[in-house]
């Protein structure tokens, strides 16, 4: 299904049924999607951004629902996905994977806000960007968790590899928390490729080029093996 | 002794060979020649100036060539970039192997070899014939196949990492094999299958520089000659005899000789 500018999508997963969307966002602006995951329903969402692309989804995952969205930015000159989660039933869960390329003097956003309402719900969340050039990019995260929300169990991590002096990357990672019996961490890292692991690599015949393409699919292979739609792993994994 | 009348090539010639690191001199006017089929031990006591050999040869960055020359197979390889080095035949097993996470084991592995086979003009090995070759050469190490699909290097012991290295070095079959301590952190089993790998790829055309602090690698493999380094300069050389004195009498009566 192709988007376009301005865009107002409600999307359903309905009882106990297993669902996945993919949204190519190419040059669409303000788009919004709603979605809702109804009680045991499985979900997976795919946002591939390219061009000049902005959108915001909501999410609203009932009870024993499973949601995964995959943000993956890859050729595009400013992408902003922005991404509100409310875990609304008990023992739903979230998962949010994010692979951004960055280069030239692209601008990528990647919001998310996960709201845990209710207890026993857990959430995941990776984004991992590599930004060459004069890219930049924004990771803002946040998980929120209520004072009912008992037993939460969430992780957030963002890590990102810079390829050039002039790349940037500005990371917040946030934890809000209200309830006293849960299980949460966030965190983030941010370097440059392992100049170690480069020389081992050239040390065994490997080219300096190939080297790179291999520690930066290592890189990214983290998020790639999650992606489960072949379609979409073969193209993020091409070379850029 | 060599059944042929014909003399053996130098493999690898280093002449008057002064290293700098951060504008520290650390090697100061190395010799040393070793002919193809040799096998040479360099012994000397930690800061002596052997892991600056070992990685000057193979081509690190980080060290600056300040006089001298190193030949391989008579070129000088100063203007070589590491990869190009390694095609040509130079192998380092490295002291601490490298961790790579996310790097599978096996692609590591392949894309070494497919890229010494390319520089040869040789056709690249598929996924499948490669899988059939490197299981062989993983019993020989004594390494289980799943050690090809973790990613490079990643949770290995220390003496699973070695053992990974001698790997690579069966894999891409180099012309000159330097083994930068590759004895450290290896207990007594591992220690005699690496030994055995070694010897086991000694030949005539096939040299070794092998860098130790102890004698007790030289218990299993054979050197034929010994070389001790001490304060970044060569200052005795011998035959096998030469590492066990080391072991009996340690390095102080080298040194005193020098003064």
């Amino acid at each position: 299904m192709s988007i376009k500018s301005g865009q107002n999508l409600k999307i359903f997963a309905e009882n106990n049924t297993q669902k996945t969307v993919v949204f190519p966002v190419k040059n669409a602006k303000n788009v919004a999607i709603q979605i809702h995951a109804e009680e045991n329903s499985q979900l997976d969402v795919y946002t591939i951004f390219k061009g000049e692309s902005s959108m915001k989804m909501d999410f609203d995952i009932q009870k024993n629902a499973t949601v995964s969205v995959f943000h993956l930015t890859k050729n595009a000159e400013f992408s902003q996905n922005d991404i509100d989660i409310t875990l609304s039933g008990e023992n739903a869960n979230f998962e949010l994977y994010g692979l951004i390329f960055g280069s030239e003097n692209q601008h990528h956003h990647c919001q998310s806000k996960i709201i845990h309402a209710v207890p026993n719900c857990t959430s995941r969340e990776l984004v991992k960007t590599i930004l060459s050039d004069k890219s930049h990019c924004v990771f803002d995260g946040l998980v929120l968790v209520k004072k009912d929300a008992q037993k939460t169990d969430s992780q957030m991590t963002n890590r990102n590899l810079l390829l050039s002096d002039n790349a940037k990357i500005k990371t917040n990672p946030q934890l809000e928390i209200y309830a006293d019996d849960v299980k949460c961490s966030h965190g983030a890292t941010s370097g440059q490729l392992d100049s170690e692991a480069l020389f081992y690599f050239r040390s065994r015949g490997i080219s300096e080029k190939d080297a790179l393409q291999l520690l930066i699919s290592g890189f990214a292979g983290e998020i790639l093996e999650k992606i489960k739609d072949e379609e979409v792993k073969q193209m993020m994994s091409e070379k850029q | 002794m060599k059944s042929s009348n014909q003399q053996p090539a130098t493999s690898i010639e280093i002449n008057n060979l002064c290293v700098s690191v951060a504008g520290k001199e650390i090697l100061k006017g190395i010799n040393l020649s070793v002919k193809s089929g040799e096998l040479h031990a360099i012994m000397g006591r930690n800061g002596s100036g052997k892991s600056t050999l070992s990685n000057v040869i193979a081509g690190r960055e980080m060290y600056e060539i300040t006089d001298g020359e190193i030949l391989f197979n008579g070129e000088n390889i100063a203007d070589w970039s590491p990869e190009k080095r390694a095609c040509e035949g130079i192998f380092l097993s490295f002291q601490y192997p490298t961790v790579i996470p996310g790097v599978n084991n096996m692609t590591f592995l392949q894309a070494a070899v497919n890229s010494v086979r390319k520089y040869h003009g040789k056709e690249e090995f598929d996924a499948f014939d490669f899988l059939e070759i490197i299981k062989e050469k993983l019993q020989k190490v004594g390494l289980d196949e799943r050690f090809i699909h973790r990613a490079v290097n990643e949770g290995f012991s220390g003496g699973e990492k070695k053992r990974n290295e001698i790997l690579q070095l069966m894999m891409l079959e180099p012309k000159l094999a330097i083994l930068d301590e590759t004895d450290s952190g290896l207990d007594i089993d591992a220690l005699k299958i690496v030994s055995e790998g070694v010897n086991s790829l000694r030949n005539s055309e096939r040299s070794f520089i092998l860098i130790t602090h102890y004698q007790r690698m030289l218990n299993y493999i054979q050197p034929d000659f010994v070389h001790v380094l001490i304060d970044g300069k060569i200052v005795k050389s011998g035959g096998p005899e030469l590492s066990q004195k080391l072991e009996d009498e340690g390095y102080s009566w080298v040194s005193n000789d020098e003064c």
